[in-house]
């Protein structure tokens, strides 16, 4: 049986989006290190609620690392010290007894704050919405092998599609900026063939979208793919200003 | 209007430019550095390459303006993408040290300013005179021709203690300003890939070292005295 630990926990309290927030101070007691970071959080709320206090709201969705919305600074780290991990996975056994946690909301203009360490992170949904598909005229379901594409190139369209959209890569960026988010998506579809035929017009949008919504701009300090749980590569941005270059240079970037 | 849009309205546009003036300014800054260094062949030769720099009126002012207003648009294009990035976080982490932001990346936009008023004041005082009128006036032979003592400029110029000094200091933001700026100059223009990237790294360090060797000799050299 593994020892229990008492954690002292500085949370982001904030009531709405309109209100100002501040650190409050919670007691973390008796916590498993082999809970996850979100079952500890669940354990606290539980003792709140049970004396009537007020639960420190977060975001949570599959709790398996694979749906993008646990988002939480964790002693200012997006998603915590454990690389290529989300905060859902992140186990306690990280942490040791005594230990004080700073837990804060991603902290970007485009992702306001809506209770304590939730955010609306809609932004990056209206960047999907600007570019981010392949359009698809529809019929009979195309034979899997009829297309075929490079393993090489489908690694890669796979190492982007990896991203689960969780924004930490804004929230770690000195910038507040999307770039690792948006060159995965615009990879994970340019380097594939049914995502080919859109990949001008594609990089355009969503990169106009991007800077439409008040992300800052990317100065190369990579610290988003040293956070992303997700283990995305910056060198998609590199592609993704390629990409961009090239969608200019053809002169077509508002032909719809 | 949608290329306009496209460069001068886009974040990505505007780190095209900052890219493409930033290659301008460091070949500008090779340049100079290699011409200098012509201070150790002795007098005459850092004397002909003056003359030779100054030969042509139109070439001469052709290029310093060219110079000047590159570097303007580099300042007034990282001011503007400054203002958006302060702005994209308006409420800023109670704990937050950037960890993952090197110290180099983080000076980029102090280390611009230190510069641009170092080059101000570095070129009032030894190409315009403005600072230490007596440094310029001084005048030398070369062949049968009498030409401004360039040689001696530098000398007595940079070889001042407290100049110096600040020499010193410039060519330390010099070095880390191209630390960061050589190689994320080519992730901007979307050059850098996996089959590159460590090339890159390699090259734009081994750059920066020679750069900061090579400046910081100047200034050492003329403030302990060595050359005559």
């Amino acid at each position: 049986m593994s020892k229990e630990m008492n954690l002292t926990l500085k949370v982001w309290k904030q009531k709405d989006q309109n209100s100002p927030g501040r650190m409050k101070t919670y007691q973390a007691k008796k916590v498993s290190p082999d809970m996850s970071f979100l079952e500890m959080l669940d354990v606290v709320n539980e003792e709140l609620i049970h004396q009537g206090q007020d639960p420190i709201a977060f975001d949570s969705d599959c709790r398996e690392g694979i749906c993008g919305t646990c988002s939480m600074v964790i002693n200012g780290t997006p998603h915590g010290p454990m690389k290529g991990t989300t905060a859902c996975e992140l186990h306690m056994r990280h942490f040791k007894d005594g230990d004080v946690i700073a837990i804060e909301p991603w902290r970007a203009k485009p992702f306001p704050v809506l209770r304590d360490l939730i955010t609306n992170r809609s932004a990056l949904d209206r960047i999907i919405q600007a570019g981010g598909y392949i359009s698809v005229s529809t019929g009979n379901p195309a034979d899997a092998n009829a297309l075929p594409v490079a393993k090489k190139d489908a690694d890669l369209a796979m190492d982007a599609a990896a991203c689960i959209g969780c924004g930490a890569c804004v929230a770690v960026c000195k910038n507040a900026s999307a770039m690792l988010f948006v060159s995965a998506k615009v990879s994970h579809l340019g380097l594939l063939p049914q995502g080919k035929p859109e990949r001008d017009r594609r990089v355009w949008k969503m990169v106009s979208q991007m800077d439409k919504e008040g992300f800052g701009n990317c100065t190369n300090t990579y610290a988003c793919e040293a956070v992303c749980p997700k283990k995305v590569s910056a060198l998609f941005i590199a592609r993704m200003n390629r990409d961009y270059a090239l969608s200019v240079a053809k002169g077509q970037p508002d032909a719809s | 209007m949608n290329l306009i849009k496209a460069i001068l309205l886009s974040s990505i546009g505007r780190k095209y430019i900052m890219a493409i003036t930033g290659v301008a300014l460091a070949a500008f800054v090779f340049v100079h550095l290699l011409g200098n260094l012509q201070l150790f062949l002795g007098a005459d030769a850092l004397n002909k390459y003056a003359v030779l720099l100054k030969s042509n009126f139109a070439i001469l002012w052709g290029y310093r303006l060219g110079l000047g207003t590159i570097a303007l648009v580099h300042i007034v294009v990282a001011l503007s993408l400054w203002v958006e990035n302060r702005a994209a976080r308006p409420v800023k982490y109670v704990v937050n040290t950037h960890p993952y932001a090197d110290f180099a990346s983080k000076m980029m936009v102090l280390g611009g300013v230190a510069i641009f008023f170092f080059v101000i004041w570095h070129v009032l005082d030894l190409t315009a005179g403005a600072v230490r009128p007596e440094l310029t006036e001084a005048k030398t032979m070369l062949g049968e021709k009498e030409v401004t003592d360039v040689y001696h400029v530098v000398l007595k110029g940079i070889g001042h203690p407290i100049a110096g000094f600040f020499y010193l200091v410039a060519t330390c933001f010099l070095a880390l300003h191209l630390w960061h700026g050589l190689e994320s100059l080519l992730q901007s223009l979307g050059l850098r890939n996996s089959t590159y990237q460590l090339y890159i790294r390699l090259a734009a360090r081994a750059a920066v070292i020679f750069l900061f060797a090579g400046m910081s000799l100047i200034p050492i050299v003329c403030m302990l005295g060595i050359l005559k």
